[in-house]
């Protein structure tokens, strides 16, 4: 191999051998311990549902076997025991079918602190669309700049795109944020797959290229089923 | 955590030194920098980011105090979709904690009822592992560089060549000038013992641990597995 690849192996190698695997895992235990978080997620799945008999396993059972691991037990493990009183729990789930008060009591007081999250409007995916960090908007924009194409979003364009967004939503079914993936990757379809042979073109997405490209799909509910 | 050689640690003090740039984010600011990825939610925000104070407080109480302060769990309530998942995610590495998600479903499946959760505290305990070895390796770098350097000269002169000769090339190897020459090290193979899990006994894997590690121990680590053999270096520099 080349000087430069050795290099990293190299110095992973020796700073294994700097470091004791004792003192490692010493105080790895002990940030697990103090420290860990474990997220529980789709708890609602695991509610006993009463209109729901036979032929599934007991849920009730899952829970019932989460109640230590929550209430701080001591779990043995290839390190020593781990005791798991100070790991904090954050459970989530979305309760569409089963509430909260669905869960076996015992579970209910071991989660005190309740939050809802707000469905999403359109609104907040126009927020979602242009705010974040890494927005879906700047990482389309990025994945084309790699083929020399400029992705430009006009401000009715990302409206539209929330609008459809929510309206399918609210007509289909409601998935939250993740519609945006679809109806951006539907809109970009064509220039997705075009974009090698358009190096160098400026590209806008506006309102009228949107409703060009998907508006017939989001008029018929029936359609918007299957495709978006 | 920073570079203490005691060789016994009282447990007081590990919490103490635990101070990370995390340690200093207030709630708002835990709320603010999940601001930058998710949108909204701010009954959620405030509640995780309180609960991640919370346990930086419970560190600094006295020993007797903190056994009794428990975590607030959270339950979160929310259709799918509007990020849930999502503010956790952001959670656990502003957290710099061990954090490991899991799927309750997962041990509802048939002919895993109640498949060992305590699988979850395991497999957090690895991460935690994984985290504190980077961060580890991340303080022995130093030396760690300095060893690996050796290493490449030992490969590039040999150690027979002269104090002037492998200073030359130690100065020519920090340049960069020898980046593209091939060389033959000796590295050690991941040891990765297979381990196996017996039904119905958690943590019955003890007995296949690192055997491995104490056979490379008490033999001085030797090497397992020479990669890449290509020679050229030698003949192109031995001028």
């Amino acid at each position: 191999m080349s000087v430069k690849e050795s290099h990293e192996i190299l110095i992973n190698e020796e700073s294994d051998k700097l470091i004791e695997q004792d003192k490692i895992i010493k105080s790895a235990k002990d940030s697990t311990e103090n420290n860990g978080i474990v997220f529980l997620d789709e708890i609602d799945k695991i509610s006993a549902r009463t209109d729901r008999v036979g032929g599934d396993v007991s849920r009730e059972g899952v829970q019932r076997d989460l109640l230590p691991l929550i209430e701080g037990t001591t779990v043995s493990t290839k390190y020593g025991p781990v005791k798991t009183d100070h790991i904090l729990f954050i459970a989530s789930g979305a309760f569409q079918l089963a509430k909260p008060s669905d869960l076996l009591p015992e579970l209910q007081g071991r989660l005190p602190i309740r939050v809802e999250l707000d469905a999403l409007n359109s609104e907040d995916f126009i927020r979602i669309l242009k705010e974040p960090d890494n927005s879906l908007i700047k990482q389309y924009k990025a994945l084309l700049k790699t083929e020399n194409v400029d992705l430009e979003f006009t401000e009715d364009g990302i409206n539209t795109i929330a609008n459809i967004a929510s309206e399918v939503n609210s007509s289909v079914e409601n998935i939250g944020a993740r519609r945006l993936h679809t109806i951006i990757e539907r809109v970009l379809d064509e220039i997705s797959f075009t974009a090698t042979d358009r190096a160098g073109e400026k590209i806008t997405v506006d309102s009228k290229y949107i409703k060009d490209n998907i508006g017939e799909l989001v008029k018929d509910t029936d359609l918007s089923k299957f495709i978006l | 955590m920073e570079k203490s050689n005691v060789t016994s640690f009282p447990k007081g003090k590990i919490a103490k030194e635990k101070t990370t740039i995390a340690n200093s984010l207030s709630p708002r600011e835990i709320v603010s920098e999940l601001d930058r990825f998710v949108v909204g939610q701010n009954k959620a925000k405030r509640a995780v980011a309180i609960a991640l104070r919370n346990r930086w407080r419970r560190q600094a109480l006295e020993d007797d105090m903190k056994d009794e302060v428990l975590p607030k769990n959270i339950l979160m309530i929310g259709p799918t979709g509007v990020g849930k998942t999502e503010i956790s995610r952001r959670l656990s590495k502003l957290a710099e904690a061990p954090f490991v998600k899991v799927e309750a479903t997962r041990f509802t499946e048939v002919g895993y009822v109640g498949r060992d959760v305590e699988q979850i505290v395991r497999d957090l305990l690895e991460i935690a592992i994984a985290m504190e070895k980077v961060k580890k390796r991340k303080e022995v770098h130093a030396q760690a560089q300095k060893l690996a350097e050796d290493r490449v000269l030992d490969a590039l002169v040999g150690n027979k060549a002269s104090v002037a000769t492998r200073e030359s090339f130690r100065k020519r190897l920090r340049d960069g000038d020898l980046d593209d020459n091939e060389i033959e090290i000796a590295v050690s193979e991941s040891n990765q013992m297979p381990s196996f899990e017996i039904p119905g006994m958690p943590g019955a894997n003890v007995g296949m641990i690192n055997i491995s590690d104490m056979l490379g121990k008490s033999m001085g680590q030797k090497p397992k597995k020479k990669e890449n053999v290509s020679q050229r270096i030698s003949r192109n520099f031995n001028k």
